[in-house]
Parts: structure tokens; sequence; C-alpha cells
């Protein structure tokens, strides 16, 4: 993985090293302690960190602490390699001790790594040809697009109605051709009926008098 | 007031179909709105003029409406059967003062063909006579002649909320010798 950096801690205090190396060989000096080695993994968009816990008790087999963790590197890539990519770092420890007569111990840390990537639009990139940054925040500016389509379509319609105005202009023609005979209109007959309904019958009446009887006389002829 | 012209439409002084007169306030604010109602009909044709046809509606003489009224009292009632089982005979009956209040629906109905619940222009009507001396000659159940009488008459037309004609005669309708539509009347209430 030449795109990845190998950082190795062995846990003792020394320095830590870096390199495209894989595996590298570190003798504890005091073997009796226990040490906590660790290897980060540092890619162009990740970062991963493996760490082992190294003691004289158990130094053939020793235990990882971590195995790996893994987070994005931020800023976050140009869009243009889309968020798709998905670089992941994984890495492993191991540890051997070798018995001396100087009793020493030593850690061989083997980190594995693997990464992936996927890139939209699938091109491939050059080597002539480097990839424009684009502001990490921007993509494309919806904006200006929205602003000119509302300007298109207030432009569109203007002209329509320009357009409108001077080819629909309605024309008057006169016929005085008076002599011309006569049709009778036709489809013009309309169905349609008005019912009068006085209703008289069923209307709300009261007759009342003064407490005497309606008829005062009645006479036969 | 002439007998011959005692219809609700001479009463209520409802224009008539081709008047040139101007209308009363009340008539032009029912012509517009009956305009606005008519409008909601959908009907590609021009409406005929409505509202000249509505005085057609208040053809109904008012003796018409009195003998009605008349012949659902219980006495007058008795004295008709009465008569009526001695055609030839003629009744006459004298009334004592009395008041008779009506009040009335009457509608128009405009049907349309295409159109499936016709659009009906109804009005209320109520009417308020108070009757004095009145004088009927009856024979073979029916009431065939006001001889004589008086009435004093006030009353309203409404259209929904609108009070489009309210009437108050400032003199008494005068009876004279007023033969009532015997026929007519009689198949209304039988």
């Amino acid at each position: 993985m030449p795109d990845l950096d190998y950082q190795f801690d062995a846990g003792d205090g020394s320095p830590i090293e870096h390199g495209n190396a894989r595996t590298i060989r570190h003798t504890y000096r005091k073997p009796s302690d226990s040490y906590t080695a660790s290897v980060t993994l540092a890619g162009a968009r990740s970062r991963g960190v493996a760490k082992l816990a190294i003691s004289a008790d158990n130094p053939s087999s020793p235990s990882p602490v971590t195995t790996v963790t893994s987070a994005p590197i931020s800023p976050s890539p140009p869009s243009h390699y889309s968020a798709t990519s998905t670089p992941t770092a994984t890495a492993t420890a191991t540890a051997t001790r070798t018995p001396t007569a100087t009793p020493t111990a030593t850690a061989i840390l083997t980190p594995t790594a693997t990464a992936t990537a996927t890139r939209a639009p699938t091109a491939t990139p050059t080597a002539t040809a480097t990839p424009t940054p684009i502001p990490s925040n921007g993509g494309f500016a919806w904006w200006i697009f929205y602003v000119v389509s509302a300007g298109l379509a207030a432009a569109a319609l203007l002209l329509y109605r320009i357009l409108k105005w001077f080819a629909v202009q309605p024309t008057v023609h006169l016929h005085p051709d008076w002599d011309a005979p006569r049709k009778s209109e036709e489809n013009l007959a309309i169905n349609y009926g008005l019912y009068f309904h006085s209703n008289i019958s069923a209307g709300r009446d009261q007759l009342q008098t003064d407490g005497t009887s309606l008829i005062l006389r009645k006479r036969t002829q | 007031m002439n007998n011959s012209s005692l219809s609700l439409r001479t009463l209520f002084s409802l224009p008539k179909p081709r008047a040139t007169t101007t209308p009363s306030n009340q008539w032009q604010e029912f012509q517009s709105r009956l305009g606005r109602e008519i409008k909601t009909i959908k009907w590609m044709a021009p409406m005929p003029d409505l509202v000249s046809k509505v005085g057609e509606l208040f053809n109904i003489e008012l003796p018409d409406l009195l003998v009605l009224s008349w012949k659902k009292a219980r006495q007058l009632q008795d004295a008709l059967e009465e008569s009526r089982k001695s055609p030839e005979q003629v009744i006459v009956l004298d009334l004592a003062e009395h008041v008779i209040t009506n009040q009335y629906h009457p509608y128009i109905e405009i049907r349309i063909a295409g159109v499936p619940s016709p659009k009906k222009i109804e009005f209320t009507v109520e009417l308020l006579t108070r009757l004095k001396g009145i004088i009927l000659r009856i024979q073979a159940g029916t009431i065939t002649e006001i001889e004589g009488g008086s009435c004093d008459f006030e009353g309203k037309v409404k259209y929904q909320d609108l009070t489009i004609a309210d009437k108050k005669l400032d003199r008494p309708i005068e009876f004279r010798s007023l033969p009532t539509f015997k026929k007519q009347i009689a198949s209304d209430v039988q």
C-alpha cells in the first residue's frame, strides 16, 4: 500500500517510527515490564489504529487491545470523488519473544491494511489531468439555476403576451349585404319552461271574528 | 278602488311586464338579486326576462283568496252543505266583521332540458284583510257572488329576506256585486 503511512509506537518511550514497511522489529530493553504497542495506518482519506498489549507473562501470544479503528479524514475529498469513497484500514499485530541470555523482548508488529475507494464518475483521472478541486460545501450552485430558469420563464411569458397582443388582434368585418337572402337561425331553440305555482291552496290562513258568530244573518231567495 | 283590478299584482303595485316607469328601489334590488340567482344556472343562451314574468305569478284575484278562506270556516261550510242539498235555492249570508290573515308561498319553477333539478324562485306573501259588511250569495254548494262589503288591505311580498313590496291601502276596498270564479275555486278546495 504505497499511499499508507505506517507509524509504529513500541510503547516503551522509544521514538515513533514512520515508513511504508508493513513490518518492523523492536527490542524491549526491559522485558519484565508490560507495554502497549500500537501501529497507526494513515491513508489518504482514513486513519486506523491497532494496539497490542505486550507483557513478560505471555510474550509469545500478545493480545490485541484494539484491533482497528477507522475514521474518515476531514476535510472530505472533492465532490467528484463522491461520497461513496469508502476507504478502510485494518491492522493486526503479533508479538514474539526470543529468549536469549540477556533477557530481552522482541515484538514484531505486522499490520496488514486494505483500503478500497470508489469514485463517481468512474472516469479514471490520469496523471496529467489533475481534478480541479471544488469547494467542499458548494456543490452545484442551484440558486443560480433557479434564478436563471425563473428569468427565462418570465421572459418567455412576456414574449408570449407581446406576440399575442400583436398577432391576435380582433378584427371586425361588416357585411352590409342587406339584399342577401336571410336564413333562419338554427340550433338556437332552447327547451325551457317557466312554471307558475300560485300555491294558494297550500297557503295558511286564519279567520278571526270579535267573538260573535261569523254569520250574522241567513236568508233565502 | 275599482273592483275589476283586485289582483295581487295590482294591489302590490308590481310593475307590469313592459312597464316604462322606473321601478322602486326594492324592485331594482330584487331584479339584481334574481339576475345573480339565474346566473348560477349553467345555460348557454340568454335567460328570458324573468323579472317581467314575476308579475304573472301575482295575477291572483284577492276575492278568490277570500272565498278560499271563507270556505274553510266551519259555519260557512255548514251553509254551503245546506245549499248543496237544495241547489235551486239561493242563500244570502251577512257576515260579521272579521279579519283574515293569509300566508302563501308562490313560486316560479324554471325547467331547462338537460338540467336535472329545476330552479325554484319562491316568494312569501303575507296578507291581512279586515272585512266589514260582507254579504255572500251561495248556491249549489258554492259562493257565487260577493254582493257587498268592504275590506282594508295590507300585505307584503318577500323574496328570501328582501321585501320587494309592502302595501297598506289607505282606503278600504269596496265590494259591489262581485261574482266569484266558481269552477276554479270549487276545484281548488275539493
